[in-house]
């Protein structure tokens, strides 16, 4: 626990000294009561923040997050890089209406011993583990005099995915077909979900009861069933910068992605690891925490092939290539991947 | 449950902090009216107040214009104006001008209420009304005035620190008011009894008067009319106007009133003198008229001819003159500093401080005495004159005296070595063997009034036990005089004061001592039989007073002044170079961010106020002015991984110097600059 005193503190020592020289020099008896007054402040602004913290528990109800919304259904509760990530906790005391810096726990309601709610909002940052150890409380309540500082142990992990775009394929890339043709015909269309409306998407997709409903415009999103399995094969060479692993990973997390949303099967090799096929939480856990490490055996039996070097990533699809800039953000590598097909 | 707001809290936002300030104000103006009088002033000035905070309330998201500034300043000067011309020409009745002076210069400034500084200006304003008050305050009354305002203190501390979601608007002002106060009612509580601990426990030391005393009234000017004034003691025929009475006549005896003559706030009790009369005449004493010297108002060595005047330990004291009395300056003897509220004082050989006015009602002033060494064994030991001689006043009796009282004077001294002893002999001697009464027999005609009392009567009052002592003293070649003014009075425990009453005029015996000076002896029964002072309590800051430093400029005080002001530029100079350190020992990145706080200042967008997180001010930023917040973010995300996480590692693309480029683009784009 830590101890701090705050701007406030040399002012009303200052002004009770000066109150205190001035009441010697006059031997005003209120004078000495002020001085008291003041200076009984000091030890009321110490202790109160200091019990304050020492009797908070902290614990942790649940992680929300908002930011990047993935576009499958599925993904909803996760975490994904560059998220807002929002810890909700629950706090007990004993102390009635406190602060605790950025955690405001306590109203002037609650009782002598109370559970409160609160939450603390943190940046997820980059894809990969998120450790949070530990809680770094404070509180100057109720005068502002000291502020008390305690790491309150939190242990909890987080798993940051990386963040994926959905290519459409080619010839679905422009006015999408409606779904009522396809589905009538067997076209094979597969029902995945309701998604908001986005320029581009046929109006007969648009689902109007839950529009009326929810306000919005939504359409019926749909899979197209396909049996040829996706293989993707991730390379991240030693010298590869964060950048560049970082857009690779999302790369390969995106035709994964595009994999599901078309209902096929896909396989993901990651480096020399090779697995035959793989569920989309798998590709996602095993993406996130990829990492820089030997390159793979032969790609042969890949056809798609996502490399990333130091400068860049290189995306080979059988007889086509492309290398993406690190920079390039993932609007722009959604539509490279659709132009790659 | 209710969540407490997280954003836009700021203590200039808090209607419960102004109104705490508010209410500071307004308790110290109702106690300087209640104390000091000067009502329709303070009441004035408590409606400005109020109109003030109201003012500034509404305009609290308005800037400051110059012309407005321009104006506020010209009030200010009004206030001086005004002082000024009470002071000096005594155009408003020339009563308390600093209160006054305090009282105008905050209804003033209460128009200009804008920042958090502001506000605590403003309650420290309203401190030092408070203080002035309580220099007038003589009853526990003033300790609710007091209580009150460390209450509003107490409370503008809390709002101005705590989260309130009243900020934005008064809707919730009852509701949050009374969640607070049941929050913070056991820690009030557990305040004010750990104050009473505190102040009981303070130690009271005695230091120099400063100047806000002293100039409480303002110095009369030369040509005043000088009032017809009663005598100081009770027995005397008075001769009006030009002082203390001239004799004292020893068959008359006054009447003794209960009205209040003057207060005095001192540290320890002590006889308070007013003059000495010299010449005994048989059946009164006659003040010899001897040379004075002009002296200034603020004296810090008065030239007293005595032995030992600087040396021991100082007695300051605070006189309010209750009811008119004589131009003899009262205070302790002997005087070593004085700081009376008139143009020119005299000083008369005999220490006797004259005003060129009657210290009427409402005068006060300051005077700082010796407590010289008075114990028996200095004394004994006492040594030749150094300084003082004896005038032949000071041993003469009249012829007349009959030969019975020179024989006791024989027999009470016999086989007594020292001047003490002698002294002490005749002094418990009388104590011992006549009455204290007010009712005495009337002396007749051609009687020595001495011998009337030791011979005959074997009872009187203060006038004849001190007369008999004199008399008894100078039969055996000791100097003495008569010393007239007031017994100690009645002492407040609480308060430190004094209160002396009418009855407590008294006269007792001045001795002088070789090589050790003029010491005073009371034979009157019931009455201290050494009335010295005791010695009061001292500290270490006790002789520290900046008015004495500039009073005592040019003999030697200089040299303390700049010992002072050194000392003052030194520690000023020593905690900036620590703030300095204290700065550069912060990551880049937070001294980048402190930078961007005051660009958004500039920018008058809202700057993170002390409880914000990084995050929550972007958050709150963002409401503002998404750009800002676009600009901020990289560089508040650095910042709480530097402050939260210990860890400042720069992102790609968010070094220090893009983000500082970023941000003045941003700024300048927002704001229109160049």
């Amino acid at each position: 626990m830590r101890l701090r005193p705050r701007r406030r503190l040399p002012g009303l020592l200052v002004a009770a000294g000066v109150i205190y020289f001035f009441a010697t020099n006059s031997g005003v008896v209120w004078l000495y009561l002020l001085t008291a007054l003041l200076l009984a402040l000091v030890p009321i602004g110490l202790v109160a923040p200091l019990l304050t913290i020492q009797r908070l528990r902290l614990g942790v109800v649940a992680v929300d997050s908002h930011g990047f919304e993935p576009p499958l259904r599925r993904d909803h509760a996760r975490v994904f890089a560059g998220d807002r990530l929002a810890l909700r906790l629950e706090a007990t005391g004993n102390m009635e209406a406190c602060e605790l810096g950025p955690l405001v726990l306590a109203t002037g309601d609650t009782r002598a011993t109370h559970r409160v709610a609160s939450a603390i909002e943190l940046d997820a940052g980059r894809r990969g583990r998120l450790q949070v150890e530990a809680i770094l409380a404070s509180s100057a309540w109720p005068l502002g005099i000291f502020t008390a500082e305690r790491r309150l142990p939190l242990a909890q992990t987080i798993v940051v995915n990386p963040r994926y775009c959905v290519p459409r394929p080619a010839e679905r890339a422009g006015i999408r077909e409606p779904i009522g043709a396809s589905s009538r015909r067997g076209a094979g269309d597969q029902f995945l979900g309701l998604r908001q409306y986005q320029p581009g998407d046929s109006q007969r997709r648009i689902h109007w009861p839950t529009t009326a409903r929810t306000g919005e415009l939504m359409v019926i999103d749909t899979a197209l069933e396909s049996n040829s399995p996706g293989a993707f094969h991730l390379e991240i060479a030693a010298d590869a910068g964060p950048r560049s692993a970082d857009l690779a990973v999302e790369v390969t997390a995106s035709l994964a992605a595009g994999c599901v949303a078309e209902g096929r099967a896909f396989r993901l090799d990651l480096g020399h690891e090779r697995t035959p096929t793989g569920s989309w939480d798998e590709a996602l856990a095993r993406l996130s925490l990829a990492s820089a490490g030997e390159p793979g055996r032969s790609p042969s039996s890949s056809p798609v092939t996502i490399r990333a070097g130091r400068d860049g990533v290189d995306i080979a699809m059988g007889d086509r290539a492309r290398w993406l800039a690190p920079d390039l953000a993932l609007l722009e590598v959604q539509a490279i991947l659709e132009e790659l097909g | 449950m209710r969540r407490w707001a997280a954003m836009g809290a700021t203590p200039e936002e808090s209607p419960l902090a102004r109104l705490s300030v508010l209410l500071a104000a307004g308790v110290a103006n109702v106690g300087l009216t209640v104390e000091a009088g000067a009502p329709s002033i303070a009441l004035t000035c408590l409606l400005l107040v109020a109109l003030g905070h109201y003012v500034s309330w509404r305009g609290r998201h308005r800037r400051r214009t110059r012309r407005g500034q321009v104006f506020l300043g010209v009030l200010l000067l009004g206030c001086i104006a005004y002082v000024v011309a009470d002071l000096v020409f005594g155009v408003f009745g020339g009563a308390l001008p600093q209160a006054k002076f305090a009282m105008l210069a905050q209804a003033v400034t209460a128009f200009d209420l804008k920042s958090r500084r502001n506000l605590f200006t403003h309650i420290w304003h309203s401190a030092v009304i408070l203080y002035i008050g309580a220099l007038f305050a003589w009853t526990p009354v003033y300790a609710v005035f007091v209580l009150a305002w460390a209450l509003a203190f107490f409370g503008f501390l809390l709002f101005t620190h705590r989260r309130d979601p009243a900020h934005a608007g008064a809707d919730n002002l009852l509701a949050n008011l009374r969640g607070s106060v049941r929050g913070v009612a056991p820690w009030a509580a557990c305040w004010l009894v750990l104050a009473v601990i505190v102040f009981v426990g303070l130690p009271r030391f005695a230091g120099r008067p400063t100047a806000v005393p002293l100039l409480l009234s303002i110095p009369l000017p030369e040509q005043a009319v000088p009032e017809v004034l009663p005598a100081v003691l009770p027995l005397v025929g008075a001769e009006p106007g030009a002082g203390g009475d001239q004799s004292i006549n020893l068959r008359v005896r006054g009447r003794l009133g209960d009205e209040v003559m003057f207060r005095v706030r001192a540290p320890a009790a002590s006889y308070w003198r007013a003059y000495t009369l010299e010449e005994y005449r048989g059946q009164s004493w006659v003040r010899v008229l001897r040379p004075s010297r002009p002296i200034p108002p603020i004296t810090v060595d008065l030239p007293i001819a005595d032995e030992r005047v600087g040396e021991g330990t100082s007695l300051p004291q605070t006189f309010y003159i209750e009811h008119p009395l004589p131009a003899e300056v009262i205070a302790s003897y002997p005087l070593r500093e004085l700081y009376f509220p008139a143009r020119e004082l005299r000083l008369s050989s005999t220490g006797t401080v004259r005003a060129p006015f009657g210290l009427r009602r409402g005068v006060n002033y300051s005077a700082v005495s010796t407590v010289r060494d008075f114990s028996p064994r200095a004394l004994r030991t006492a040594g030749s004159l150094k300084v003082v001689e004896a005038s032949p006043t000071d041993l003469a009796l009249p012829p007349a005296i009959p030969a019975r009282v020179k024989k006791l004077a024989d027999d009470l001294v016999t086989g007594r070595a020292t001047e003490y002893d002698r002294v002490a002999a005749i002094t418990q001697y009388l104590r011992s063997n006549y009455r204290y009464s007010l009712d005495t027999p009337r002396l007749p005609t051609g009687s020595d009034a001495v011998d009337q009392f030791l011979f005959v009567d074997h009872v009187g009052f203060c006038e004849q036990f001190a007369s008999a002592l004199a008399v008894l003293l100078r039969a055996k070649g000791i100097p003495s005089r008569l010393a007239v003014g007031y017994g100690t009075g009645d002492h407040d425990n609480f308060t430190g004061s004094f209160t002396v009453k009418a009855h407590d005029a008294h006269a007792w015996v001045e001795v002088l001592f070789p090589g050790i000076g003029w010491m005073p002896f009371d034979a009157s029964p019931g009455f201290a039989a050494e009335p010295a002072a005791q010695k009061p309590l001292r500290w270490l800051l006790s002789d520290f007073s900046p008015q004495v430093a500039m009073a005592s400029l040019g003999t030697g005080g200089r040299v303390a002044l700049g010992l002072g002001a050194g000392t003052v530029a030194l520690v000023a100079v020593i905690a900036l170079a620590i703030l300095a350190l204290r700065h550069k020992s912060l990551s880049p990145s937070v001294r980048v961010y402190q930078r961007s706080q005051r660009w958004l200042r500039w920018g008058r967008l809202p700057a993170r106020v002390p409880w914000q997180t990084p995050a929550e001010h972007l958050a709150w930023l963002r409401t503002v002015s998404v750009p800002a917040a676009r600009a901020l973010g990289p560089l508040a995300g650095r910042v709480e991984a530097t402050v939260y996480a210990g860890v400042d590692v720069p992102r790609a693309g968010t070094s220090l110097g893009v983000l500082v480029e970023a941000l003045r683009h941003r700024f300048r784009v927002l704001h229109g600059g160049s």
